[in-house]
């Protein structure tokens, strides 16, 4: 089969020689590609579980899990919208400890500094002063993976988008690859190649 | 596809129960040879290109495998804890469905060799173990790993420690990558034997399917292009054009009915709906896996079998080997793009026997992986002290996710009666049926070759170059991918469960084919055997049935 160069092309490729059905098995790759759409519009997406209030500390948090820099962090990838989703559907049971470690953030931000009401309002600096503060909690190793749930897996479970896997992983995006691979096997071929010349 | 079926009043000549590794050979075998088969399976029947790369899917949410809260499986180390049920990791790590877990295995294909069949003669009894011989030789089972190589599809070149074949590999290896190249470097400083990895992963057209496209999601995943070597794709559809053979999925058997005269007349299961079936048959295989076969015969005791069918010998669940593996990371200065292609391609054997001189017992083989997808690498990789959060943490991943591999080592485990499985006395699967409790201590030889095998995996790493290099320390096990020896084969009836030919002890026509036949659990990797195992029991079943001696 011919190498195709993006995910887009793969699945139009596909879809153009493949039925219905497998349409169907496909859908969260194709939802993947409203991904820009969606993020633009990110700020009106509603909440299934979290609280206006809540989504904000979370999503706090999760950029301090993982920032932005040169490329996408949790922010970009909406890593909040997935533990929302997450936490409405298959990770129910951890709702509470969420609720409660979101708010013990809150309330350590608001000893941290008068006047304030969230975690969020604070500074980066005072955020990660607190985080370093609980990260032996359970709530900080759950937050912690979710974040990295949340940015790392594909777009269909509500996060991952702005292509943050390959971005931050510094990983080709696609749909299947040809040899070489790395450096080292090319360079295994290439004198390979020179010897029996 | 189309497929002949069956109604469930008719009489077929075989159910089998299970379609995975050994169910789909057996499948095909006997319908080929021309017997009226029903095969029951528990999952769906998911077609290749329903496969996704969806790492959180397929590795954490685990949708091929059960989840726990329908099919729960709960983890004690030893008799005198109480088992629990995670909620979200089940310590039972298999695919649900057609093919089973040939569906998302690696592929890593390695023959048992001689040695492994009578290491209990060899190297003499070891106190507190059920270690014994197999009753079967290699020379008795190697025609059917070449069956295996040809009809399943195995891509390899023999290696210097490998065991006698009569064929060669149908296929060449896969292209290496630069891990294996680099294991290479390391090994050959070491004076040590790589060589390239066996898998059932095609590296040309075969069969009619597909070579490998070198995506990268093998471990765990379906492969979508069908170039992975499950039966899925290997057995069931030969199986149904046979035009003998009914698939029939989304059926949960709970039950293995005798009669009067001690022989199975029928299975109960369950339908998607919770619905009761039976089918009846002239022979029974059982082909689930090394846990959901003892599960069975334990939910199947009566009056006449109190203690579960075919377990006169108390050994039906006992046995449980699980395989060790540790882990020793490496960061080189170039990428290497592991992410890219199948997930071993070199390993050695150097180390595969038992040597006394070492004082514990035990041997494995050593591979170069990728180390993780990358959920799993962001969540728990990283040496010892290494940022798990912050700009940090991203910044390791953006450096190193592509340069870095492991190197894997595979190990022995031993047969212990206290490793087993039973029924849960609480947790219910969906339809209130008693789940899976898993018992599991690793015995202390198996840990200790498991160390050995990260120290040389450390040196492998330092001699090929390693920019800098960590090893995972050795852990107790406490979930499984190699379900073996819970059904073990044996000529003696009061020490083992099925004889050489997979004949229950107890039960004239029940058979039981899957890793639970396994007697030792070889060096990990053991599809590649439970699947020469299969065209074995098949040829052999056959030969019963034709004969009218089921």
């Amino acid at each position: 089969m011919s190498e195709p160069t993006s995910r887009r092309a793969f699945v139009e490729q596909s879809i153009s020689i493949l039925s219905g059905a497998w349409i169907a098995a496909h859908m969260p790759e194709i939802e993947a590609l409203g991904v820009e759409a969606r993020a633009a519009q990110a700020t009106a997406e509603p909440f299934k579980v979290f609280t206006p209030a809540e989504a904000r500390t979370m999503a706090a948090f999760a950029a301090q899990i993982i920032p932005t820099d040169n490329t996408p962090g949790a922010t970009e990838a909406g890593a909040v919208y997935f533990i929302d989703r997450a936490l409405a559907g298959w990770a129910a049971p951890l709702l509470s400890r969420f609720r409660a470690g979101l708010k013990a953030l809150d309330d350590q931000a608001k000893n941290e500094k008068r006047g304030i009401r969230s975690f969020a309002d604070l500074s980066a600096a005072q955020q990660v002063r607190i985080m370093m503060q609980s990260e032996r909690t359970e709530f900080f190793d759950s937050a912690r993976s979710f974040t990295i749930f949340g940015t790392l897996s594909v777009p269909a479970y509500g996060g991952g988008r702005n292509d943050a896997l390959s971005l931050i992983l510094n990983m080709e995006h696609k749909p299947a690859y040809q040899p070489p691979f790395g450096y080292y096997d090319a360079q295994e071929r290439a004198s390979t190649k020179a010897r029996s010349e | 596809m189309n497929q002949r079926t069956f109604s469930e009043q008719e009489q077929v000549d075989l159910v089998i129960v299970g379609s995975g590794a050994s169910g789909g050979v057996l499948a095909k075998e006997l319908s080929t040879a021309g017997f009226k088969v029903v095969v029951l399976e528990q999952g769906p029947f998911r077609k290749s290109t329903d496969f996704q790369h969806d790492e959180l899917g397929y590795k954490i949410l685990r949708v091929l495998g059960p989840n726990q809260q329908e099919q729960p499986c709960s983890f004690r180390k030893t008799e005198k804890e109480t088992a629990t049920v995670d909620p979200f990791q089940t310590p039972l790590i298999c695919a649900r469905g057609v093919g089973g877990s040939s569906v998302h295995f690696t592929a890593n294909y390695w023959r048992l060799h001689p040695r492994d069949f009578k290491e209990r003669s060899i190297l003499g009894p070891i106190s507190g173990t059920g270690f014994a011989d197999w009753p079967i030789t290699y020379e008795e089972l190697e025609p059917y790993y070449t069956k295996v190589d040809w009809e399943i599809g195995v891509s390899g070149a023999p290696g210097p420690f490998d065991p006698p074949r009569s064929r060669p590999y149908p296929m060449p290896p896969l292209p290496v990558k630069s891990s294996g190249v680099l294991f290479e470097r390391g090994t050959r400083k070491l004076g040590l034997h790589p060589q390239p990895a066996p898998l059932a992963i095609l590296s040309r057209p075969f069969n009619g399917r597909p070579p490998c496209q070198h995506c990268g999601y093998c471990m765990a995943f379906g492969c979508e292009f069908g170039a992975k070597s499950s039966t899925l794709v290997a057995m069931i559809p030969l199986a149904q054009a046979t035009g003998r053979c009914e698939i029939r999925p989304n059926s949960q058997v709970f039950r293995v009915v005798t009669n009067s005269a001690g022989r199975v007349r029928e299975v109960l299961y369950y339908d998607a709906n919770g619905r009761e079936h039976s089918q009846k048959a002239r022979a029974f295989i059982i082909a689930g896996n090394g846990a959901e076969t003892p599960r069975l015969l334990l939910l199947s005791a009566s009056p006449q079998h109190p203690h579960g069918l075919a377990n006169s010998s108390g050994f039906v669940g006992k046995h449980l080997m699980f395989n060790v593996s540790s882990n020793a990371f490496g960061v080189f200065e170039q990428q290497l793009n592991e992410y890219k292609s199948v997930q071993v391609t070199r390993l050695v054997h150097d180390f595969y026997d038992t040597d006394p001189k070492r004082g514990f017992y035990g041997g494995g083989g050593i591979d170069v992986r990728l180390p993780f997808a990358p959920i799993q690498y962001a969540l728990n990789v990283g040496e010892p002290g290494a940022a798990r959060w912050g700009a940090d943490f991203k910044r390791r991943l953006h450096d190193e996710y592509t340069r870095v591999m492991v190197v894997a080592g595979h190990t022995t485990s031993l047969p212990l009666e206290s490793n087993n499985i039973t029924l849960d006395p609480t947790a219910r699967d969906k339809f209130g049926l008693p789940g899976i409790r898993m018992t599991y201590k690793d015995h202390p030889d198996d840990l200790k070759i498991a160390k050995f095998l990260l120290d040389k995996s450390m040196d492998i790493l330092h001699a090929a170059g390693a920019r800098k290099a960590w090893p995972k320390p050795v852990t107790e096990s406490t979930n499984t991918a190699h379900l073996l020896g819970t059904c073990r084969m044996g000529n003696d009836p009061r020490s083992s469960v099925v004889d050489k030919f997979h004949r229950t002890h107890d039960v004239r026509n029940l058979f039981i084919c899957d890793g639970s036949s396994m007697v030792t659990s070889g060096r990990g990797q053991p599809t590649m055997t439970i699947q020469a195992l299969a065209f074995r029991a098949a040829k052999h079943i056959g030969e019963f049935a034709r004969r009218g001696e089921i």
